[in-house]
């Protein structure tokens, strides 16, 4: 009886739930402790200021911030291939890693080992300087961009007033890396692959540019911080007010990392690697890590400059702002994730098309509108609601010209044959067949 | 704190780092890199006076050097992309980028 | 003396790094690793701007000689292949080497006579230098702003000039090829 009881999946679920509101409860009360985690900085910095001189304390709190970030950043590259590769099989109806631990959750350690022991190959021509350097330099742009990004109230590591270009710049420092990735290997594939790359990189540097400048245009700073500040004071979320900022942000962001639908630097499917082709081992494990990396950080991007950062309609207060703003990071990530489940891979040349020939002067004119509804603002800063009139007023033309462009370029709709397969009769036999032709 | 004169070793040092480039290189491509390091050591130059110059009365007038390399950087840009370009047409030209080999 | 601090050991090892990567810029004969060096020379200048507590000119700096113009050069010798791998020394080197070496030599008596640290500590303490990036764009739209349209221009003019300069119509490539056949 007892063990029937034990067995039985009532009992399963109750102590799942009861686990879960014991984890909440524990949860909450461990996450009034750590509502700001900016106290540990401060009390290493009191620490070493009292004991020490000001530089040993200096360099002590930026260290203890910076190791912050990276472990978050490792933390998150660990559980995110997992998470990737989970979310994908249930997109296409498997079940994905599930052997190595508990629900698979060891699968990526046991990846990198296995990384780890595999030969490191070098090609006999390659510059071997150059070739062993992007692998790891492909990193540094990756982790210094974390730096503006603002956690929570005084939880951001770098305050800076020019925190978008920060971020900007930096990581349009991948851009070269790549490029001697490509070209050290010495192969004609790693070498088209990485000119392509590069190309794609640096014309979708332009869209990503004039989005961000719309957002400086609307907030007034490039700070994140004040960003943040600038959403919250007027309750509205950027990407509410500048939808097509958002889109446009977000779709040539795509491209920067190279993600699906436009990770045309990897293309496995079609075309050799791309630029890491001669890479193996953890060294090719290294690159795709830097892509899921960048994937994260372009999910912290959106969330603080367009989702309004750690707040959320005064759950900030309850709850540590930096839940919530890691909350809207990885609603970001599931969202790409979802994207490359769903989404088949532009070719290059599509690519290029869009953004010269569409993207640029869209968000060209999108700056101009932006700066006329600013402007407006500014000068009737009497009348109340403005800026929801613009919000309702920006979302309603996004829309409306998305469907026009629709229609004008007319984006054939995919229509199945009416004719299905025949040849379900020669191998499923007539079941198989009476089933195809009950469906037309 | 470092004073202006260890900022104005470096700049010169790296400028002379870059004439030696500019004159003593025979690839075209490699005299467009020596520009460009004289070039940065130009804006070292003018960033370090404008923060430790003591003749400037407000930081209006200190940020003259700011705006001075900035109209650096954008010529330094466009010369750039000039420069280069020249150098292909060089090549298609003459099937060749070194400058002593240009003399005929 | 030079007290050991933070900020002298920062103006330390940046102006180490941007100094050996252009020595080695200079030496190494590969252009492709001259070129690695070149970037790394650059964000080494962009890091001694951030000491110099100028953050936008660091960050406009690292955006456009980091990311742009490195870029230009990459290509421009991917488009001038096989001839343009080396990067060795012409005949004229010893002349050019004499000539860094004696402008080194005049900027060091320069500095040493003249000196220069007379000119410094008045300013500092008096120009807050916390926010740059306001009065610049105050700077470049009130006082300068002749100058900055006819940069707007410039660039524009670059940029067409460029692409004029190196388009090549169907009889160019039909040379090149001729050429490279005569080669062979």
């Amino acid at each position: 009886m007892i063990k029937k009881f034990f067995s039985n999946t009532l009992f399963i679920k109750l102590s799942i739930g009861f686990a879960t509101l014991i984890f909440l409860f524990a949860g909450y009360f461990i996450s009034k402790l750590l509502f700001d985690l900016s106290v540990f900085s401060e009390f290493i910095f009191n620490f070493f200021l009292e004991r020490f001189s000001y530089n040993l304390a200096y360099l002590a709190s930026s260290i203890i911030g910076a190791l912050g970030i990276i472990s978050f950043v490792g933390l998150v590259l660990l559980i995110g291939s997992w998470v990737e590769r989970r979310v994908i099989a249930r997109f296409q109806i498997r079940v994905g890693p599930n052997r190595v631990g508990p629900f698979g959750l060891l699968q990526p350690l046991a990846d990198a080992i296995k990384l780890m022991q595999k030969e490191v190959l070098v090609p006999d021509i390659a510059d071997k300087l150059l070739f062993l350097i992007p692998p790891v330099a492909i990193f540094l742009p990756a982790i210094l961009a974390w730096g503006p990004i603002p956690w929570g109230p005084n939880m951001s590591y770098l305050d800076i007033n020019v925190g978008i270009l920060y971020v900007f710049a930096v990581s349009s420092l991948t851009v070269p890396i790549i490029f001697f990735a490509g070209w050290s290997s010495m192969n004609h594939y790693a070498l088209l692959g990485s000119m392509r790359t590069v190309a794609m990189m640096v014309s979708y540097e332009i869209p990503v540019s004039l989005s961000l400048l719309s957002v400086a245009l609307v907030t007034g700073t490039l700070n994140f911080n004040e960003i943040v500040m600038w959403q919250s004071n007027n309750s509205i979320w950027l990407g509410l007010f500048i939808p097509f900022a958002l889109f446009t942000f977000f779709f040539a962001s795509t491209a920067e990392i190279n993600r699906t639908p436009n990770d045309i630097a990897e293309a496995e499917s079609e075309i050799v690697a791309g630029y890491h082709i001669e890479y193996s081992g953890m060294k090719a494990g290294l690159f795709m890590a830097v892509e899921l990396g960048n994937a994260v950080l372009l999910g912290a991007l959106i969330s603080s400059l367009f989702l309004n950062g750690w707040f959320l309609f005064g759950i900030e207060n309850l709850v540590p702002p930096y839940i919530i703003f890691i909350t809207k990071t990885v609603f970001i990530y599931l969202l790409l994730i979802w994207l490359r489940a769903t989404f088949p891979r532009f070719r290059l040349d599509q690519l290029m098309n869009f953004a010269w020939k569409t993207l640029i002067p869209a968000s060209i004119i999108h700056f101009f509108v932006v700066a006329i509804e600013v402007s407006i603002i500014s000068n009737f800063s009497e009348i109340p609601y403005l800026i929801v009139l613009f919000t309702v007023i920006n979302i309603s033309l996004v829309v409306l010209l998305a469907y026009l462009w629709g229609k004008i370029f007319h984006v054939q709709q995919y229509q199945p044959e009416k004719i299905q397969p025949r040849f379900a009769a020669s191998i499923g036999g007539l079941e198989a067949m009476k089933e195809v032709s009950s469906i037309d | 704190m470092v004073s202006l004169e260890a900022y104005l070793l470096v700049a010169s040092i790296l400028f002379a780092i870059g004439l030696f480039i500019a004159l003593g290189k025979r690839n075209l491509i490699s005299i467009v890199m020596g520009i460009e390091i004289m070039l940065n050591a130009i804006n070292l130059v003018a960033i370090s006076f404008a923060r430790y110059g003591s003749m400037f009365d407000n930081q209006i007038d200190a940020l003259a050097g700011h705006v001075l390399v900035i109209f650096i950087l954008t010529v330094a840009a466009a010369e750039a992309a000039i420069a280069l370009a020249l150098c292909v047409l060089v090549y298609r030209h003459f099937n060749t980028i070194n400058v002593s080999d240009m003399t005929s | 003396m030079i007290e050991v601090n933070i900020y002298n050991a920062a103006f330390l090892l940046f102006s180490m790094i941007t100094l050996l990567s252009a020595i080695g810029v200079a030496v190494i004969n590969s252009l492709m690793r001259s070129l690695f060096l070149l970037i790394i020379s650059f964000i080494g200048v962009a890091s001694l701007f951030v000491l110099l507590s100028a953050d936008f000119i660091a960050i406009a700096q690292l955006l456009i000689y980091a990311g742009s113009i490195s870029i230009l050069l990459l290509f421009a010798v991917m488009l001038t292949p096989e001839v343009s791998i080396n990067n060795q020394n012409s005949k004229y080197f010893l002349f050019a080497a004499l000539t860094g070496i004696l402008f080194t030599y005049i900027m060091f008596l320069f500095i040493s006579i003249f000196d220069i640290n007379q000119l410094t500590g008045l300013s500092l303490d008096k120009l807050n230098f916390s926010n740059t990036i306001d009065k610049i764009g105050t700077l470049l739209l009130g006082k300068y702003i002749i100058a900055f349209e006819l940069a707007s221009i410039l660039l524009l003019f670059a940029l067409i000039g460029a692409i004029s300069i190196v388009r090549s119509n169907e009889s160019d490539f039909n040379i090149v090829a001729t050429k490279i056949k005569g080669k062979k």
